[in-house]
């Protein structure tokens, strides 16, 4: 269970931060904490929405199970391996987004430069690493394509943030500028 | 990454046009602008223009103007991340002092060059930090970007204004100019050019902050394009500016060529920081009688500042660009 716990709250960790994602870089303006904020809830809801399938999915796989209890035993232990590298990964960005509380600019563009934006490129290959590593242990491909089901429901988060919410740059009504000064 | 020479134009370079004495938008034909860089050997770029919407044989205006505007959003989000406005404000709040103690109240203008959306001078504005006898203006050659960054500025009832125009050609010149991401889009002479035409009455100092050019730089630049932008183009010209940015002794050659009345100064000069903390650098620009209280000004941050008079002979007897080579630069500011 402590497992299940975990992973779940990785995934939501990640379902709000996929959510500011998505919506930096689409609104010009200079103060917008509450946007943000916005998105972050909007990619955790997405994210409970993204665990809701794959529980849903879980249960079926138990419900028809010769032996769920030895199904249960492998989900388990599948979870535990995609922990090993989510963990890591999770505990470096967040660090790197604590020291982003430090009032020193260029402490906080070190931590872009060096961490947060190579993680950002590489999350899609550690999510399916760690969909990898939970499968090359499973005794039951069931297990196996329910970690890669997990996999593809996180890497969708994104995008269907992205779809509803943030498909455009958002602007405000502009009155067509006047007046040129030429050379 | 796919971008064959350091020479090969940005797309915001080529698909956007303006009359250099009206500023009236020119039309761009699409298969001219795709065989600039067919010919360069730059085959992404060239599918980017294709793919950009047409009437008839000359790009859809709006249509340019939209990917722009996408693309600077995107922009907009590089310089949040990697901090810009409180960069630029750490190096303006010194010499604002410095330029107030002798201006006798008269206001000082801080005016942005190719300011696109207006992001910095809007940031400024935000920060309050500057002092009412400050005015902040942006100029841009795109009508586009400054009807928006003027909504934008109103929508948050920021104390800043913006102009279609030239930034030479100001009633009131500047006091201070900035820019940010403008530099490497003057080639060859217009570069001390450019710097020419900021020795003007009135005008007290520049800083112009570009990419700082390290080995690591377009690696950096190729990742931070790919995870932090989605606009092909964005990515595209992100990857060419990095190839494109001058090194620290081509920017103070420029000014001691082009603005011999200023002292050069770099700031974070490439060979004295880690590129993982230099990702912008600035060339200062201040009028020499100003330098010593500049310096004093900026406390412990001039220790950060190159020695001037440059102590290193391959700062001086640097050659200048090819003066031959000229592209129009009549673009926006890409940071």
């Amino acid at each position: 269970m402590i497992t299940a716990t975990v992973l779940c709250l990785m995934a939501l960790a990640d379902g709000g931060l996929s959510g500011f994602r998505t919506a930096a870089g689409r609104n010009a303006m200079v103060r917008k904490e509450r946007y943000y904020a916005t998105a972050v809830a909007r990619g955790v809801g997405a994210a409970i929405v993204a665990l809701g399938v794959l529980g849903g999915a879980i249960t079926v796989a138990l419900v028809v199970a010769p032996d769920p209890a030895e199904r249960y035993e492998d989900l388990v232990a599948a979870g535990q391996r995609m922990l090993l590298l989510y963990v890591l990964y999770t505990f470096v960005v967040l660090s790197a987004l604590a020291g982003l509380a430090i009032p020193r600019f260029e402490v906080r563009s070190l931590l872009t430069s060096l961490i947060l934006g190579p993680c950002t490129l590489i999350r899609p290959l550690v999510i399916m690493a760690g969909a990898v590593l939970a499968g090359i242990g499973a005794h039951d491909p069931t297990v196996a394509s329910l970690a890669w089901l997990a996999a593809l429901v996180m890497l969708a988060i994104e995008f269907a943030v992205a779809r509803l919410w943030y498909r455009d740059l958002r602007l405000p009504a502009a009155e067509p500028a006047t007046g040129t000064i030429g050379r | 990454m796919g971008i064959p020479g350091h020479d090969t134009p940005e797309i915001s370079d080529v698909i956007v046009s303006f009359d250099p004495d009206t500023l009236v938008r020119r039309p761009v034909e699409r298969d001219a602008a795709r065989a600039v860089f067919a010919d360069a050997g730059d085959r992404r770029a060239a599918r980017i223009v294709a793919r950009l919407p047409a009437r008839g044989a000359c790009l859809d205006p709006d249509a340019v103007d939209a990917t722009l505007l996408r693309a600077h959003g995107e922009l907009q989000r590089l310089s949040e991340e990697f901090q810009q406005g409180p960069r630029v404000l750490s190096l303006l709040e010194p010499l604002i002092a410095v330029i107030r103690a002798r201006n006798h109240g008269s206001p000082i203008q801080v005016v942005d060059i190719g300011c696109g959306l207006g992001f910095i001078i809007r940031w400024l504005a935000a920060s309050g930090s500057l002092g009412d006898d400050v005015v902040l203006l942006g100029c841009d050659f795109n009508r586009t970007f400054v009807a928006q960054a003027t909504a934008l500025a109103a929508a948050e009832h920021l104390d800043c204004s913006f102009v279609v125009g030239n930034a030479f050609a100001l009633a009131e010149p500047a006091t201070i100019y900035l820019s940010t991401g403008v530099l490497h889009h003057f080639r060859g002479a217009t570069l001390p050019t450019f710097f020419e035409q900021q020795d003007q009455p009135g005008t007290q100092a520049f800083v112009h902050y570009d990419i700082a050019p390290t080995r690591l730089t377009p690696i950096g630049a190729w990742v931070f394009h790919q995870a932090r932008m989605r606009e092909p183009l964005a990515r595209h010209d992100g990857v060419a500016s990095a190839r494109r940015a001058y090194d620290d002794a081509t920017l103070l050659a420029a000014v001691r060529t082009g603005a011999p009345a200023f002292s050069a100064l770099l700031f974070d000069a490439t060979t004295q920081r880690s590129p993982w903390l230099n990702v912008m650098r600035p060339i200062i620009g201040v009028r020499t009688p100003l330098v010593a209280e500049f310096r004093r000004a900026l406390g412990p941050l001039a220790r950060r500042l190159t020695p001037d008079p440059p102590r290193d002979p391959d700062l001086v007897a640097r050659p200048m660009p090819d003066p031959t080579a000229t592209v129009a630069p009549t673009v926006s500011g890409d940071r």
